[in-house]
């Protein structure tokens, strides 16, 4: 057998092979090693001529994590070809602070390009612990990699950076601008002094920069020195100092805007949300809230049209609080808007719920866009003026299905039996989302007009027809729907005797009792399995001894429906005939059993549990188990 | 059918215990309104203890809220049992009330004032 280090030399020698596949194989042995010759030839490997090889090399040196890689690693920082050098950051980076040793030392290179990237890759890695090391790269006599430093120390945003930062700026003309960008990341308060004065630049993109940078001290200290700026007539600074006067009155409260020219607030405002960044339209929309509603309208219209979903949604909602205060603004606006802003202020006004937007609604009904159409379907529906039927009808009939849905959907909130024959034409349309907004709409309506129609669709030569007709009567829950309901028990059809005795249950009436206890006889199990619950929600523990010979029921799910609903009753006298089911052939009954068990309480179930645990089934053990637990607890 | 009615930070809670059909419906809606004409517009109806509504309960809600809304007051509802929830999805009246799973959710919708009005 050959040692570890005849293995390793045979691999070191593979690695050298002419053969692509050798030297793939080599790397995947010589991960394994964590010698020093075996990763530096896993690095080595990262200038092999073959794209597959190098890529492999260096997951393999990611993986390895060996301390001894980012030495080897960074040696490549000085390499004249940029495709390695960058290869070999990637590689630093990616094995994070393991890096950070190994890049310290590069810190004191001689050649300042080395120097300069080792402070980039510490901030990219973005490990504090660096931060002295990248203090004293600050003061390098080369200024590329002094101001590599000061971007390195916003990126740590650690206060520790603060003071040296402040003390290069003056001695560091070029990295200036590096500088006040890193005490804006810091946000550091002890920065106020510096960039109060940075604000006063002769240089604008300083000036600018130190604005922003101000912003995010977050603190209202600064607000004098910002306001002072407002004094001056650049456009471009007013409306930083205003972007930034926002997000400190966000981050601390509002009165940092109040004496701000209104005019000069509203118009950045309005241009923020056409033009700003995400972050900024977000706080500019939280800043138009406080507006009086008609003059903030444009704003908020503007905005329903962002590519941000979160910036379209943040004014929808203001919108919809301003909407009855804005409703001339809304109703100009709906005459021009484009189909998906349509659809937004339609939304809005769906939820006013205000009939004075009717007559601009009406007329989108018509609209070409089918998106718009079904979102007219739905605000007349949300109004629930009756004077709008004749469209909803109209509506109804509309060539796309979502439409007619919505119109169906519609009539029924608004809750008229003018529209009577319209929703039964909708329980024969081809789409089953239509089908089901008529069914919910004659629920809705529960008139004895739609009761006496589900009554003859009980006789419907469709069988779907028959179950919906039974499933609507349920639902409306009327005193008048017991006795269709008791009839349709002895339809030919099982699905709507199933249907029938679940509507009964749900009502709870109880004269439904009787017939549903003889329904436990029906030559259908899944009609027998609703019985079983129905007569439970009806009876509770009294229908245990009508429930409890079906635990012989020749249908496994009879049975097992029958074990769960005797578990839910909680009856003290059928555990006994449960725990037979505890060493039944079928997996759902045994399973059942142990819950049913567990949930009876009977203290003299533990032992037949107990001995249930040596169950084959490892799924009925843990249920089992938990069963036991329960029962134990409770004693 | 019980009505517990309880009021924090201008939010009116009514609290409902049974069954939700014609006749306490009836008495539902003269409650919410009596409370509306004193100004108190902002309802949470929780539905926790609900367990059966019916055709004319579920009408009488949704004409609860039509006057509410003219009155520009705002309900909405929340803790809807399993039973209740089936019956707002199979009448889509999950598309017109606002819906929350807790009381505590549905009170938090009133926090944020509404815009001013010149």
């Amino acid at each position: 057998m050959k040692t570890d280090k005849e293995n390793l030399h045979g691999l070191l020698e593979k690695l050298a092979s002419d053969d692509v596949f050798d030297r793939e194989d080599a790397i995947a042995g010589l991960k394994e090693y964590g010698e020093p010759e075996a990763v530096a030839a896993l690095v080595t490997a990262l200038e092999d001529s073959d794209k597959g090889v190098r890529e492999s090399a260096g997951e393999a040196i990611v993986a390895g994590r060996s301390e001894l890689a980012p030495q080897f690693l960074t040696e490549y920082l000085a390499s004249s070809d940029i495709s390695s050098r960058n290869f070999a950051s990637e590689l630093l980076i990616k094995l994070g602070s393991f890096s950070l040793p190994a890049l310290m030392d590069k810190i004191s290179d001689q050649d300042h390009d080395v120097r300069k990237f080792a402070v980039d890759i510490l901030g990219i890695i973005n490990d504090a612990s660096a931060i002295e090391v990248v203090i004293t790269a600050l003061q390098d006599q080369n200024m590329n990699v002094a101001c590599s430093a000061a971007e390195t120390l916003g990126q740590f945003g650690d206060p520790r950076g603060v003071e040296p930062l402040i003390g290069a700026y003056d001695k560091l003309p070029e990295a200036r601008l590096q500088i006040i960008e890193a005490l804006g990341k810091i946000g550091d308060v002890t920065a106020l002094k510096l960039l109060s004065v940075a604000v006063k630049d002769k240089d604008p993109v300083i000036r600018l920069t130190a604005i922003e940078a101000l912003g995010n001290l977050g603190s209202k200290e600064v607000e004098p020195y910002l306001k002072e700026l407002l004094k001056c007539d650049d456009d471009t600074l007013q409306e930083a100092v205003v972007s930034t006067l926002i997000k400190i009155a966000h981050a601390t409260d509002r009165t940092v805007l109040e004496d701000l020219p209104v005019t000069m607030l509203r118009s950045f405002l309005l241009k923020a949300i056409e033009t700003g960044d995400r972050k900024t339209k977000l706080l500019a929309l939280d800043e138009l809230k406080s507006w009086d509603a008609p003059s903030a309208i444009n704003g908020l219209i503007v905005a329903l049209n962002d590519e941000h979903e979160d910036v379209v949604l943040k004014a929808k909602d203001i919108l919809v609080k301003a909407a009855n205060a804005t409703a001339e603004k809304i109703s100009q606006a709906l005459k021009n808007a484009s189909p998906s802003v349509t659809c937004d202020l339609l939304e809005t006004i769906a939820a006013t719920g205000n009939s004075q937007f009717i007559p601009d609604v009406l007329p989108l009904a018509d609209h070409e866009d089918e998106a718009v159409r079904e979102q007219v379907a739905t605000v007349l529906g949300n109004i629930g003026d009756k004077h709008v039927l004749d469209t909803l009808k109209k509506l109804a009939e509309d060539p796309v299905g979502h439409v007619r849905s919505a119109a169906l959907k519609a009539i029924g909130w608004i809750g008229s039996d003018l529209a009577f024959d319209t929703l039964i034409a909708g329980l024969d349309d081809c789409y089953p989302d239509v089908r089901q907004a008529a069914l919910g709409a004659l629920v809705l309506s529960g008139s004895r007009e739609v009761i006496d129609r589900l009554k003859k669709d009980l006789q419907h030569e469709q069988t779907y027809r028959q179950k919906m007709a039974v499933q609507a009567l349920g639902w409306i829950g009327e005193q008048e729907v017991v006795e269709p309901l008791l009839e349709a028990l002895n339809h030919p059809e099982w699905e709507v005797r199933k249907s029938a005795v679940e509507a009964l249950a749900r009502i709870r009436d109880e004269s439904a009792a009787e017939p549903i206890r003889l329904m436990l006889n029906d030559e259908e199990p899944k009609v027998r399995q609703s019985a079983i619950e129905g007569l439970v929600t009806l009876c509770g523990v009294e229908a245990c001894k009508d429930i409890l010979y079906l635990l012989e029921d020749h249908d496994v799910w009879v049975r097992f429906h029958a074990i769960n609903a005797l578990g839910q009753t909680g009856s003290e006298t059928v555990a006994e005939k449960i725990v037979q089911f505890l060493t039944d052939e079928q997996d759902v009954l045994r399973v059942a059993a142990a819950k049913a068990l567990s949930q009876l309480g009977d203290k003299r179930s533990l032992p037949f549990l107990k001995g249930a645990l040596r169950d084959k089934n490892p799924d009925v053990v843990n249920i089992v188990s938990d069963a036991i637990d329960t029962l134990e607890e409770t004693f | 059918m019980e009505i517990r009615v309880s009021e924090n930070d201008s939010v009116l809670t009514l609290s409902l215990k049974g069954r939700l059909d014609f006749s306490s419906s009836s008495e539902l809606k003269e409650q919410i309104l009596e409370h509306v004409k004193q100004g108190k517009k902002n309802i949470v109806l929780n539905l926790d203890q609900v367990d059966f509504i019916n055709s004319s309960g579920l009408g009488t809600l949704v004409s609860i809220l039509k006057e509410v809304r003219l009155a520009k007051g705002k309900m909405v509802l929340s803790n809807l049992a399993t039973y209740v929830q089936e019956i707002f999805e199979i009448t889509q009246l999950s598309h017109i009330f606002e819906i929350f799973a807790s009381e505590a959710e549905a009170r938090e919708t009133f926090k944020d004032s509404p815009v001013s009005v010149s």
